[in-house]
């Protein structure tokens, strides 16, 4: 792991565990009373989320932007998420989840080589589709719309998540562009294939209840990753790549969940 | 053997003797509630009745359209006329009610033609009216049994009332009103119209109802042996029932209770004429002839008969004009209870004119307590009307109108002061001059303020009397006399222990220095406040209350369906339905809290429950007091001492009321919204689902009064744009019951 990404996944973690002290102290102080959907604090759920294929390629090298195809395709990436919940006030939840997804990410790597004594240099090119398998860890606090008739954790509700991505890369094809004045060809890629990546976004949805124990919940999502992509420029290829597929696999989504309430 | 059973007999009538006595101590008079058990149509849920003259109907062979019509009509009549006989206005198996009944049944027994089995029934109302239902109900109102001369005039009133019920007008006229309205001619000539033809259509045909009863309703009365004499006037009572029950000029010592002297600004010159109702005005509006034509078919039928046959009474005079007289006594706390305020104190005063009772001095005082509260509140105003008003009334309106906060503040007190030297026990009228008190610290920090040295208005000579220099100012009118006149209220008392201790108490008293609602509006009508006062209303939304109750009374809950399809029409049978399960729920949320509640409503109540009944109706009115005081400061019931007692019975301070109100909404531009999607077609699946599904909005409420100290906690009063769901309701329900439960 290079040092700016020890940096980057240092500083998430600060931020995460400022987030579970601040819930931790602050709610339940507020107020000592027993909420919940007749008193069923905890919230287990498994929700399926679900972005367009669109500004890069699918783990199926599919959706518009997909890796060395012209014809048009549609595509979907996909999330699955496991969440648990535990109702802070009337209007307040709080929610731990580990997501998993996988998408595509195209890489370009540059090799450099010095082809002179006076200093002159050419580069090697390859473009390289990995498959992106990305773990998410997560924190969110659901607000309910109390004024509507929402009372946590039921109805519609406005999520503020934080939380950090564990990606990492595969190789599945790489295209070498080999300079002929830099003479011998790529061979092993000096590529760092993992990277972390914290992020931040807003949820916004319904959560039904049946039967007084399960529970549909539905709604869209807006994320951001919380790296400086397009500032400045990453060690990494892939780091610099996965940045940027991140933001677009994830910066829309729908979200559609079901679970139990105890 | 035969001692024994004379010893029961004097027993009987004994009890009965004593039962017309404790009618007759008007000086603490009681006020009239149900007795004995309660009558099957009311116990019987409406849909039940429904369900079976629905079967009933499907036995007759009677065409589809006519079957749906009656099929209509029997669902509505059934829920209106339960709901009015559970609203606590109608009685059962009281005084006045059973004399009616008797009446009834000497008019049934004199025409043997007549089928129906004939139930009446009082109703606490003051208007002058009686009606009745196709079942064969009919009822009374004691506005109207106040008024009448003799029983003659009743009896005839109830043979009108007999044949519309006999010949089920109520259907006949409902069944005309939905063919005109559905007729499409009719509708046409409508829109064309400059007036509303159809409800003159309507009119017309009700009229032609009404006259059917008056004469087929006098061959009735004519079989009955009473005397006809009087039967004319009963016109006269209908000519004149907006008007209170005499026109006695109204004293101005016996407003000011002999203390206080009104400025002559404060009295009228000259007042409005009594004119009555138009005899000869044949009004389209109304559903009921004039009383000219009324009065003419009546002379014809009389024609050539004997006025001075028979009797004016045929059950008892005695006891008519003992029940006239408790009508009379009801009409004071009935004007109160519709905060009518001049006509509770110019009827009280009328009362008082031949009598001293102690309620009826009660009822003045409440009104005028209640007076000074909405002066106080700058909420009560007549300057629109008191120019249409007649006679002693009109002057009435113009003294209280006249009076600023102060002096409402202060001749209440005065009165209230009185009452209570004389009934110190009096648990009412103690909290109320409490009150009072406590207002009066708004306006007077000092006692010496009713009687300053300087002050030459207030200055009494040594017996008491007004001195000259006081007299000329009162003569003169100046404007110094009428900003200060106030002061010689009570410029005898503030030398006494009593006065000067309950006057001390009330600069203690909290509660005057504005409470929450105050700074709303203050903040609301801050420029640019509105949005600062929503979202302090939000921000209470969102907070919960912790009331700290154990056990607690949910009155009546309510569930409501409207349907914005149909007229906003109630869905009476969901409704009943629906209110059965709120009440369900309403308990196990309670339970699952460890609340422990008793829930009151009529499904739940057995033949034997008429104090139950009684409870519900007096809680009932109470809270729909409350609610008409609501932005008042702390307001003593009009029955708080009853109030009172219940919470002894029932072991808690804590009553709840909750409700729902659902409604159905109707789609709006439908065909609009998916020619404008066909645009941008993408769309189209999202305006498609907007379409088909349907829209509902709801009303959810919760409110907690403890009753004897008279506070309020609104747990929920909100508007939610969703439907009724199941779960939200337990939800909300569990939510509501968590607050009243957490300490």
């Amino acid at each position: 792991m290079s040092r700016l990404t020890f940096l980057r996944c240092a500083t998430a973690i600060r931020i995460l565990l400022l987030l579970v002290v601040s819930l931790a102290m602050f709610p339940p102080a507020l107020e000592a009373q027993t909420p919940g959907y007749l008193g069923k604090r905890f919230s287990v759920q498994g929700t399926f989320l679900s972005s367009p294929g669109i500004w890069g390629p699918t783990v199926n090298n599919r959706g518009i932007g997909a890796y060395n195809r012209s014809d048009f395709s549609l595509g979907w990436n996909w999330k699955v998420q496991g969440s648990a919940g535990y109702t802070l006030t009337r209007e307040l939840e709080v929610i731990g989840g580990v997501a998993f997804a996988r998408t595509g990410v195209i890489a370009e790597f540059v090799e450099t080589i010095s082809v002179s004594n006076s200093g002159a240099v050419s580069s090697n090119y390859t473009d390289v589709f990995l498959t992106a398998n990305m773990t998410f860890i997560e924190l969110g606090l659901k607000r309910y719309g109390v004024s509507n008739g929402s009372l946590a954790p039921f109805g519609s509700y406005m999520q503020y998540l934080g939380g950090i991505a564990l990606i990492s890369g595969e190789v599945v094809e790489r295209e070498d562009q080999i300079n002929q004045t830099a003479g011998e060809p790529l061979g092993e890629l000096q590529m760092n294939t993992r990277c972390v990546a914290p992020y931040v976004g807003v949820e916004l949805g319904q959560n039904l209840i049946f039967f007084d124990r399960f529970t549909v919940n539905y709604g869209v999502r807006l994320s951001y990753p919380l790296v400086p992509y397009g500032i400045f420029f990453f060690e990494d290829p892939f780091e610099q790549a996965a940045a940027k597929r991140f933001l677009s696999t994830n910066a829309f989504s729908f979200n559609v969940g079901t679970g139990f309430i105890f | 053997m035969y001692t024994r059973i004379a010893l029961i007999l004097a027993w009987a009538g004994l009890a009965g003797v004593t039962s017309i006595a404790q009618t007759q101590d008007f000086n603490n008079y009681q006020l009239l509630q149900s007795s004995g058990t309660l009558p099957q149509e009311v116990l019987t849920p409406s849909s039940q009745k429904y369900k079976k003259e629905l079967e009933q109907l499907a036995q007759q062979d009677l065409g589809k359209k006519a079957q749906k019509g009656r099929s209509t009509f029997a669902l509505e009549s059934n829920f209106v006329l339960d709901q009015m006989l559970r609203s606590g206005l109608v009685l059962f198996n009281d005084p006045v009610g059973k004399y009616l009944q008797e009446v009834v049944d000497k008019i049934k027994k004199a025409n043997p033609q007549l089928t129906k089995e004939l139930r009446v029934y009082t109703v606490r109302s003051t208007a002058v009216n009686a009606f009745a239902t196709d079942r064969g109900s009919i009822f009374v109102t004691l506005g109207l049994l106040a008024r009448l001369e003799n029983e003659a005039q009743l009896a005839f009133i109830l043979c009108h009332e007999i044949v519309h019920a006999e010949h089920a007008h109520s259907l006949d006229l409902f069944l005309t009103v939905e063919a005109i309205e559905k007729d499409t001619d009719r509708r046409k000539a409508l829109r064309e119209s400059t007036f509303d033809r159809t409800l003159v259509e309507k009119n017309n045909y009700s009229k032609e109802l009404e006259m059917e009863a008056d004469s087929a309703g006098y061959l009735l009365f004519a079989n009955t042996g009473y005397k006809t004499e009087s039967l004319e006037r009963v016109y006269d009572v209908l000519k004149y029932s907006y008007l209170p029950l005499a026109n006695t000029p109204l004293s101005r010592d016996f407003l000011g209770s002999g203390r206080i002297q009104f400025p002559n600004s404060y009295w009228l010159d000259s007042l409005n004429a009594i004119t009555g109702s138009e005899e000869d005005e044949d009004n389209p509006q109304s559903t009921h002839p004039s009383l000219s034509t009324r009065r003419t078919m009546l002379n014809a039928a009389m024609a050539g008969k004997d006025l001075l046959t028979g009797s004016n009474y045929l059950v008892s005079e005695p006891r008519f004009n003992n029940l006239k007289k408790v009508a009379r006594y009801e009409l004071p706390m009935l004007h109160l209870e519709d905060l009518e305020l001049p006509e509770a104190l110019y009827t009280s005063y009328l009362l008082l004119q031949d009598d001293t009772s102690f309620y009826v001095r009660k009822c003045l005082v409440k009104g005028l307590y209640l007076m000074a509260k909405f002066k106080e509140s700058y909420l009560w105003e007549a300057e629109d009307y008191i120019d249409e008003l007649e006679g002693e009334l009109q002057q009435v309106y113009h003294v209280l109108m006249n009076m600023d906060d102060r002096e409402a503040n202060v001749l209440a007190l005065r009165h209230a002061w009185d009452l209570h030297q004389r009934k110190p026990a009096d648990t009412e009228i103690k909290a109320i001059t409490e009150d009072l008190f406590a207002m009066l610290t708004a306006h007077v920090k000092k006692l010496s303020e009713f009687y300053p040295v300087a002050n030459p208005y207030a200055a009494r000579d040594t017996a008491g009397l007004m001195m000259d220099s006081v007299a000329a100012a009162f003569a003169a009118d100046s404007a110094a006399y009428a900003s200060n006149f106030w002061r010689a209220t009570f410029a005898e008392e503030v030398g006494e222990p009593l006065f000067i201790a309950a006057f001390k108490k009330g600069l203690k008293a909290k509660g005057y220095k504005g409470g929450d609602e105050d700074a709303d509006e203050k903040v609301a009508t801050a420029p640019g406040g509105y949005t600062k006062a929503m979202r302090l209303e939000d921000k209470r939304n969102r907070q919960s209350k912790r009331l700290g109750v154990n056990s607690i009374v949910a009155v009546n809950p309510l569930y409501l369906r409207l349907d914005e399809r149909f007229n906003y029409e109630v869905q009476y049978l969901d409704s009943e339905s629906g209110q059965l399960n709120y009440r369900d729920m309403l308990k196990q949320s309670a339970a699952s809290v460890g609340l422990k509640m008793k829930v009151l409503d009529h499904a739940s109540l057995n033949a034997k429950d008429v104090n139950t009944f009684n409870d519900i109706s007096l809680l009932n009115s109470w809270f729909v007091e409350q609610n008409n005081y609501e932005d008042l400061t702390l307001t003593q019931g009009l029955n708080q001492r009853k109030i009172d007692s219940l919470a002894k019975v029932y072991k808690t301070d804590y009553f709840l009321w909750s409700g729902v109100i659902s409604l159905r909404e109707a789609e709006k531009g439908a065909v609009g919204k998916l020619l404008l999607s066909a645009v941008y077609f993408p769309v189209f699946p999202i305006v498609l689902a907007d379409v088909i599904i349907p829209d509902y909005d709801m009303l959810y409420f919760s409110i907690v009064y403890n009753v004897k100290d008279i506070e309020r906690s609104t747990i929920s009063f909100n508007y939610f744009g969703r439907r009724d769901s199941k779960t939200l309701l337990k939800a909300h329900l569990y939510d509501t019951m968590l607050q009243i439960r957490s300490r």
